[in-house]
């Protein structure tokens, strides 16, 4: 499939001014700032398929929302080239707008003061769609979303969940080729980031929208993403198959045996004892997919088994792990 | 294009009626802001009833003055001031990241999807004292002098939408920007005046950096066969022309800063 | 009273780190009172004297006038108490051991010093540097004009937070704030004093409480009144500062009302 999302060595540097003390100093800071670089995102390359959706991971300051401002055309690199569907979005910034969604979760986009209705209307002549195409989107939409029993009302009284509904309702009412979401789920409840998972990976599917979220919540990802795209500190840290990330960052699955008595001297072919006192030992073990049972076929040990866990760590695990682990560094 | 201004005018539309729910309201704001600037000017009104003059101006001139002042203002402010004083919050909040991914101009949404009409008062106050003034006044009434007129206020309406742009686009490089519209405010208060009691250098800054003297004093003065300092006989021209200048400035100020923008908001 | 203290220091150290917008402000009343001198410069241009004033006292009651007793932007108080009331944050406010007006009092005291020691007095350095400033007519005078700034003081935030508090009621406060200024703008005699009113105009104005911000202050500043004279209408003005004070205490109590049948 063809490529229609691309970020070529990119980087963005950003020039924070630095405060300087006094008044003297708030003088001179207005009339000749000392500014200091600051690399937001830096030298990061990759590509995306129409059809894609990609979750973009990282911790506050990652570099995550500079890169959806790059690529939605808000901001320019500073070095390297963006290239959304053939162009460069800050430079084409209208012409890109036409064809992206962006939902951003924090912000609305809809009319605070007047019905939502109005909003969806608003959006047809902004995007100048022609009106058999508007309507049926509009009432697509309407249904999948559950919009119908409010969309006659104010968007003010609307709840943050009812809200982000009809935000990326719009963000898809004129047929984005590729929706933007900058931390969708943020805020909302159980129940309603249900609704907006699974909507967004009907959309995927369905109309074969090209999604890129950025997120807090993994499950956001695991949900719709089959593919991860992580930065730290604005680089590039994996980019893959949610399933390869595993591998790649040595994450391995930890086996908990619990005997009936003290059991002395355990061993298990293949595997690391890492812990574990009294009746509990724990073993880390080799990546090499052996089953529960061939793994307790594995085990010599003088007392009897009382219980066995085999954990599988969860990508937000495995990710924590990696972060802890740097931080620690 | 035509799209555009039909779209440009639907936001003002939306805007308009999301004032009018609250009538009532609305028509006081008129009245208490008519009555604010109406208590100034009775100030001004009192000290020419006892000293006959300002620099030689009588009480319908400086009406006239007053009225042009107001209403050439109301005209620029009411599609700027609210929503560009607010460029500070617009910016720091993310809303302003909000409106770039749209396809239309960030500023040209702004201001319209912005249009304010509680400006009404003002209107009603500065065509009242034009109104008011013009008869008493000896004009020769001819096709220059109704350009002159017509075309003065809409170059006054420029200008104010310019200055408070530039002011507002401010926030967009520095963060903020709030702060920056008192200093605008204070010279919009010293151009209600003849500029000629002031002291030179305040006269010279009011014909060309703050160019806030084209609002209402030079095209008055034109209007009244009054010389202008510093401008002589290229004053009317330059009241015309002060407007569209301005606005040129305007717009280069506001792409040199949007280039410079840096996204807000985290 | 140490939390009265307390509070007036508080909003006096947020001011102090807003520098940059300080130095703004300066030069935003450096402009504003070079207007007014402009002004009376150039009526006076013809005159000698006008009603027994002269050109140096009325520079001296713009400098003075025009900064430590102006009215303009005093008018924010009431918007102030508009958004408290509008946005509910007055229900809070109920919970404190401070009345809420006596806490805005507080507030607004504290800004209001800021202002006087860190732009009005600079401006008035500058401004009498440049144009020439008159000190008090004698001691006596300037010891009354002391009590009189307070009366000022009191005055203007009473009134403001008395029309504040109506926006429990009326309509929004943003639109009493423009009342008050229109009223104030004319009524304090803080561009032109009284002296220069038609004769019924200014016997309305003389008695109205507003008259205290600007005028009366300046006219015992000026001596153009004697002291038995200046010290009566410092009483009267002391008179209206209860009135009002009275009548802030009288509204709020309704008002207390209001904020418990709204279940705010």
């Amino acid at each position: 499939m063809a490529s229609i999302i691309s970020a070529e060595n990119v980087s963005k540097i950003f020039q924070q001014r630095v405060s300087q003390p006094g008044v003297l100093g708030a003088v001179r800071g207005f009339i000749a700032p000392i500014k200091r670089p600051v690399p937001a995102v830096d030298d990061i390359t990759f590509s995306i398929a129409a059809g894609e959706a990609v979750g973009y991971l990282g911790p506050n300051g990652a570099g995550k929302s500079t890169m959806i401002k790059m690529l939605t055309g808000i901001l320019a690199p500073s070095a390297g080239m963006v290239t959304v569907l053939g162009r460069q979005p800050q430079a084409e910034r209208v012409a890109n707008a036409r064809q992206i969604g962006v939902v951003f979760g924090q912000r609305t986009q809809l009319w605070w003061e007047l019905p939502l209705f109005e909003s969806f209307e608003l959006h047809r002549r902004m995007y100048r769609m022609p009106a058999d195409l508007f309507a049926r989107n509009r009432t697509d939409l309407t249904e999948m979303m559950g919009l119908s029993s409010f969309l006659d009302r104010p968007v003010r009284h609307l709840s943050l969940g009812q809200r982000m509904r009809a935000e990326i309702a719009m963000a898809l009412m004129h047929d984005p080729r590729i929706l933007f979401l900058d931390e969708p789920t943020i805020g909302l409840d159980v129940v309603a980031k249900d609704v907006v998972r699974k909507f967004l990976s009907r959309i995927n599917r369905e109309r074969g929208t090209t999604i890129i979220l950025t997120t807090h919540d993994l499950q956001d990802i695991e949900e719709i993403c089959p593919r991860l795209i992580m930065v730290d500190e604005g680089r590039l840290l994996f980019d893959g198959a949610i399933g390869e990330l595993r591998s790649r960052f040595g994450a391995r699955r930890r086996l908990t045996l619990e005997f009936v008595s003290e059991p002395g001297r355990v061993r298990v072919a293949g595997a690391e004892l890492v812990g574990g006192e009294g009746r509990v030992r724990e073993f880390l073990l080799a990546d090499d997919g052996r089953s529960l049972v061939e793994l307790l076929a594995a085990l010599e040990a003088d007392v009897d088994l009382r219980d066995v866990r085999l954990h599988e760590p969860g990508i937000e695990e495995i990710i924590r792990t990696h972060y802890q682990a740097r931080a620690a560094a | 294009m035509r799209d555009t201004l039909s779209l440009l005018l639907y936001l003002m539309r939306l805007r308009v009626r999301t004032r009018l729910e609250f009538r009532a309201s609305l028509v006081i704001a008129w009245a208490a802001q008519a009555f604010g600037y109406a208590g100034v000017f009775a100030s001004i009104w009192l000290i020419i009833t006892r000293f006959e003059n300002i620099g030689g101006w009588t009480w319908p001139q400086m009406a006239l003055l007053l009225g042009f002042h107001t209403l050439g203002y109301a005209l620029g402010a009411c599609f700027t001031l609210v929503q560009l004083r607010r460029m500070e919050e617009i910016v720091l909040g993310g809303e302003f990241d909000t409106l770039l991914v749209r396809p239309l101009n960030p500023w040209a949404y702004l201001v319209f999807s912005g249009f304010n009409i509680e400006y009404g008062g003002h209107v009603l106050l500065g065509a009242g004292l034009i109104v008011w003034a013009l008869p008493q006044i000896p004009i020769e009434w001819d096709v220059e002098t109704s350009i002159l007129i017509f075309g003065a206020l809409l170059s006054a309406a420029l200008i104010t939408a310019s200055m408070l742009t530039m002011i507002g686009a401010c926030a967009m490089i520095l963060g903020r920007a709030r702060y920056l519209f008192g200093i605008y405010f204070d010279f919009w208060e010293l151009s209600r005046y003849p500029a000629s009691i002031f002291a030179p250098a305040f006269q010279i800054a009011l014909v060309s950096v703050m160019p806030l003297g084209y609002m209402a004093y030079v095209p008055v003065s034109v209007l009244l066969q009054r010389p202008v300092a510093y401008l002589g006989s290229a004053a009317e021209v330059a009241a015309l022309a002060a407007g569209p200048i301005s606005v040129l400035a305007a717009v280069v100020f506001w792409r040199f800063c949007l280039r410079r923008y840096q996204g807000g908001g985290g | 009273m140490s939390a009265f203290l307390a509070l007036i220091r508080a909003s006096f150290q947020r001011e102090v780190e807003h520098r940059a917008k300080m130095l703004v402000r300066i030069l935003g009343s450096l402009v504003e009172i070079v207007a007014r001198v402009s002004i009376w410069q150039a009526v006076f241009s013809g005159h000698g004297s006008m009603n027994g004033i002269t050109l140096s006292q009325m520079v001296t009651y713009a400098l003075i006038g025009g900064t430590i007793l102006s009215s303009w932007d005093a008018t924010m108080i009431v918007r102030d108490v508009g958004t408290t009331i509008r946005t509910g944050a007055i229900g809070a406010t109920l919970l404190r051991p401070v009345g809420y007006p006596l806490m805005l009092l507080a507030e607004q005291l504290g800004a209001r010093f800021f202002d006087w020691l860190l732009i009005s007095l600079p401006v008035i350095a500058i401004m009498g540097f440049c144009y020439g400033l008159q000190l008090p007519a004698s001691f006596g005078h300037g010891i009354l004009f002391v009590g009189f700034l307070f009366v000022s003081l009191a005055v203007l935030m009473l009134t403001g937070i008395l029309l504040g508090l109506f926006s429990f009621w009326v309509f929004d406060a943003h639109s009493l704030e423009w009342f008050m200024r229109g009223a104030l703008a004319t009524l304090s005699g803080g561009l032109v004093p009284i002296w220069f009113f038609p004769a019924g105009l200014a016997t309305v104005a003389h008695v109205l409480p507003f008259s205290w911000i600007t005028y009366h202050p300046m006219a015992v500043y000026l001596g153009a009144r004697d002291l038995a004279s200046s010290a009566l209408y410092l009483v009267a003005g002391g008179g209206w500062v209860m009135a009002l004070g009275l009548a802030v205490a009288f509204v709020w109590s309704r008002a207390c009302g209001q904020v418990v049948v709204q279940g705010g």
